[in-house]
């Protein structure tokens, strides 16, 4: 379900004063993402009671939301988001959210059968999965949830310019682990 | 500069995505929906005379008096009637038992009709803590203004007072800030500063000039950033800002001055040309600063001269901690108040929803907010220290709500920032001696656990990790001492474990203050090497362990500034990449 940013704010002030439809309308427009978010962070039997939990804690939490310059409704919810897979992993010591990634046991993710040199889905997962940590957030966060650099600077409270470093240290790095891969990347 | 990512970039985005189900959609919807019902704030569920009506008749269900109370009533009344229908042999048993009847009857009346009346919120009877003598021998004197007035024990000391203890003087002195100086004969001392912070009372400064002679210092409990313990002597200056235990001395014949650590570390200063030079000293280490103003470090020796001064002193260490251990246990137990098995458990609760209610402006109610979270966590730890674990799971849990809530609050105000700091500072201050074999740990664990679900940014985040983490390495250190080996190792270990997850995370970008806290834990994981150097048992796996940590520290990201174009610079690659401006 895809709304404008003005429609998302005008079903947040309804929602501001108690009215769970219009939440529950504001749930449909940002399921998917956020779960997305959610899926590639922490492990599979967790990713739905965490989404679930998320968007209760936006409800509980969303007369605190005020609109500003720089900031949406989308990037207030990421950082929800955010800071729920934080707490997750410091209370349960997670330290891989690889596992999603690699759990695949298909044949053709086994990077010893890997022949060719094509940068297919199942190589680029892959090399994901080897990246620390905070170099596959900020990926995910750019080209799986598809968020501005300013949305994510308001997710991660970093400047612009942090985030356009730590993008690029991310692009660079997974660079080289397709090259140990064997696969080009280049035009 | 050509983007050589772009086919990187495009697979990125076509990579397939995850797909929640519609059923698991929909299922995960109803489930929603049923639980926001319960959490619908009462303002929204019943506005305005609404919300009033609603409000008490909630009230009126909460203040519906216990059985026990109820029975304990009962029982009264009927003892009272039966003594009435025996006749007034008992005069004085009568009495007493109307007395307690009356009162009983009064605390159910002014229970049933709290949301009318209110208790008196009886605030934490903490007389403000003075700087004063803990004790004195012999001949020991005061100057002040000029004036020489005879020491006294509990005599509160000012600024500008000088201590002068005599042939067989011996004084203590307790400062505001809980640390304590032991003086021996012929010194002279000067108390240069005493400051504490309005706003946030934990932010301490105690600055003393060490005149001539020797003087024990033992700091148990600085917690905030900005506090700090310093003596001086000549141009040299022995500051600490965590716990500690040293002892300096000086004489006017030679010129030399003398720092020497027991517990933990201790910055040495000494001007030099324009500028500073800075050492820090590590326990079981000492420095001698002589006339040219250069500094000699000696391994400390415990002298045939020195012995019983060091001996004594570390033995009132061991005792002092144990004091001030015990005072925070009686001072939490007040501040609690009364605790959830109390009959009057409701009727406080009420008091504090009332204020809630009340308050309208957002800041007030926050800090309405925080008052509550300090009063649940002191109930915890009053449960605690009596051993009720269980009993403390439930004010422990209302206390992690109550953050959860105010974490959502905090960005925007630094008001209310400040707030939370003073107040938590206080309460880590009180937790600051407890150890992880104690029984008030669980308290100190929930609020480093609140610290960090406080802090707004990713770096702050790490920051605050970085010092829990080193505090656990003291603690560590201290149960190692205690001879307490398998609870040391299991707190170094998560100690360990959370300084290598922070070192490691390139996602932070780090500045100064994160670097300069990692130097901290980075000199406190040596100190507990040299602890456990004879420790032939456990060197080997608490050795594999500081040496991983000691790498993690050494090896930080290096710091970045924070620009719209930026230079990357990593620290085993030369800086070669410019970003510009809008680029992606």
């Amino acid at each position: 379900m895809e709304l404008s940013e003005k429609e998302i704010e005008a079903l947040v002030l309804k929602s501001q004063k108690g009215d769970q439809e219009a939440f529950a309308q504001i749930y449909d427009v940002y399921i998917t993402p956020i779960y997305r978010y959610i899926f590639y962070k922490v492990s599979d039997h967790d990713v739905e009671d965490l989404t679930e939990v998320l968007f209760l804690k936006a409800w509980e939490n969303i007369r605190k939301y005020k609109k500003r310059k720089n900031t949406t409704f989308k990037s207030w919810i990421f950082r929800i988001a955010h800071n729920l897979v934080v707490d997750h992993y410091r209370l349960n010591r997670e330290h891989s959210s690889l596992d999603p990634w690699i759990s695949d046991t298909k044949k053709e993710a086994d990077p010893v059968r890997l022949t060719q040199d094509s940068l297919d889905n199942e190589r680029l997962k892959f090399a994901i999965s080897k990246l620390k940590r905070g170099y596959q957030q900020i990926l995910i966060l750019k080209f799986i949830n598809d968020l501005s650099n300013t949305e994510i600077s308001n997710v991660l409270k970093k400047s612009e310019g942090s985030v356009r470093i730590l993008q690029f240290r991310a692009l660079k790095a997974l660079k080289s682990e397709l090259t140990d891969m064997g696969i080009n990347t280049y035009e | 500069m050509k983007n050589d990512f772009t086919k990187l970039e495009k697979a990125l985005r076509g990579l397939e995505k995850p797909l929640l189900s519609s059923e698991s959609r929909e299922n995960m919807r109803r489930d929603m929906l049923l639980r926001m019902n319960d959490s619908t704030p009462a303002e929204l569920k019943y506005p305005s005379l609404e919300r009033v009506k609603e409000y008490i008749k909630k009230v009126a269900r909460i203040t519906e008096p216990s059985p026990v109370f109820k029975a304990s009533v009962k029982e009264n009344v009927l003892a009272f009637v039966e003594r009435k229908r025996l006749g007034s042999n008992f005069i004085w048993g009568m009495a007493r038992s109307w007395q307690k009847v009356l009162a009983t009857f009064m605390v159910g009346i002014i229970s049933l009709s709290s949301f009318t009346v209110y208790f008196a919120d009886i605030p934490v009877a903490r007389a403000e803590k003075m700087t004063a003598f803990q004790d004195i021998y012999g001949n020991v004197e005061v100057l002040r203004e000029g004036k020489s007035i005879e020491a006294t024990k509990y005599m509160q000391l000012l600024e500008g007072d000088i201590v002068v203890t005599g042939e067989n003087g011996l004084a203590v002195i307790r400062y505001f800030d809980d640390s304590v100086s032991r003086l021996s004969p012929f010194t002279e001392l000067k108390m240069q500063r005493l400051y504490q912070d309005k706003k946030i009372k934990a932010k301490t400064k105690v600055e003393i000039e060490l005149m001539n002679g020797r003087v024990w210092n033992q700091v148990v409990n600085l917690v905030d950033e900005q506090a700090s313990f310093e003596v001086s002597v000549n141009n040299v200056k022995a500051r600490t800002s965590e716990k500690a235990s040293f002892d300096i001395s000086s004489k006017e014949s030679n010129n030399k001055v003398s720092v020497a650590v027991f517990e933990n570390k201790v910055e040495v200063s000494v001007p030099e040309k324009r500028k500073e030079n800075k050492q820090v000293v590590v326990e079981g280490y000492s420095v001698e600063v002589v006339e040219n103003g250069s500094m000699e470090n000696k391994i400390v020796l415990n002298s045939k001269e020195d012995e019983l001064w060091v001996q004594v002193n570390k033995a009132e260490d061991k005792q002092y901690k144990m004091v001030v251990d015990k005072e925070k246990e009686e001072e939490s137990k007040k501040e609690a108040g009364v605790l959830p098995a109390d009959a009057l458990y409701s009727a406080k609760k009420i008091n504090e929803s009332t204020k809630l209610l009340v308050t309208t402006d957002k800041t007030e109610k926050n800090k309405v907010k925080v008052d509550i979270a300090i009063k649940r966590l002191a109930e915890a730890s009053a449960l605690l220290s009596d051993g009720d674990k269980e009993g403390a799971m439930a004010p422990l849990d209302d206390f992690a709500k109550i953050v959860d809530e105010i974490s959502y609050e905090v960005e925007g105000s630094e008001e209310l920032r400040d707030y939370v700091r003073s107040a938590f500072a206080d309460k880590e201050k009180d937790l600051s001696t407890v150890l992880p074999d104690g029984n008030r740990y669980m308290a100190k664990e929930a609020l480093r656990d609140a610290r960090l679900k406080l802090a707004v940014t990713d770096e702050e985040k790490n920051e605050v990790s970085l010092k829990s983490a080193t505090e656990k390495v003291v603690e560590a250190k201290e149960l190692f001492e205690d001879e307490k080996q398998e609870h040391a190792q299991v707190t170094l270990l998560e100690a360990a474990q959370e300084i290598v997850t922070v070192s490691s995370d390139e996602n932070v970008i780090v500045d100064q203050k994160t670097l300069d806290q990692q130097q901290q834990t980075l000199s406190t994981v040596r100190v507990l090497k040299g602890a456990v150097e004879d420790k032939e048992d456990i060197k080997v796996e608490v050795q594999m362990i500081i040496d991983a940590t000691e790498e993690a520290l050494e090896n930080p990201v290096e710091v970045l500034p924070e620009m719209d174009s930026a230079v990357v610079i990593t620290i085993d690659e030369e800086p070669k990449v410019q970003l510009q401006e809008g680029q992606e």
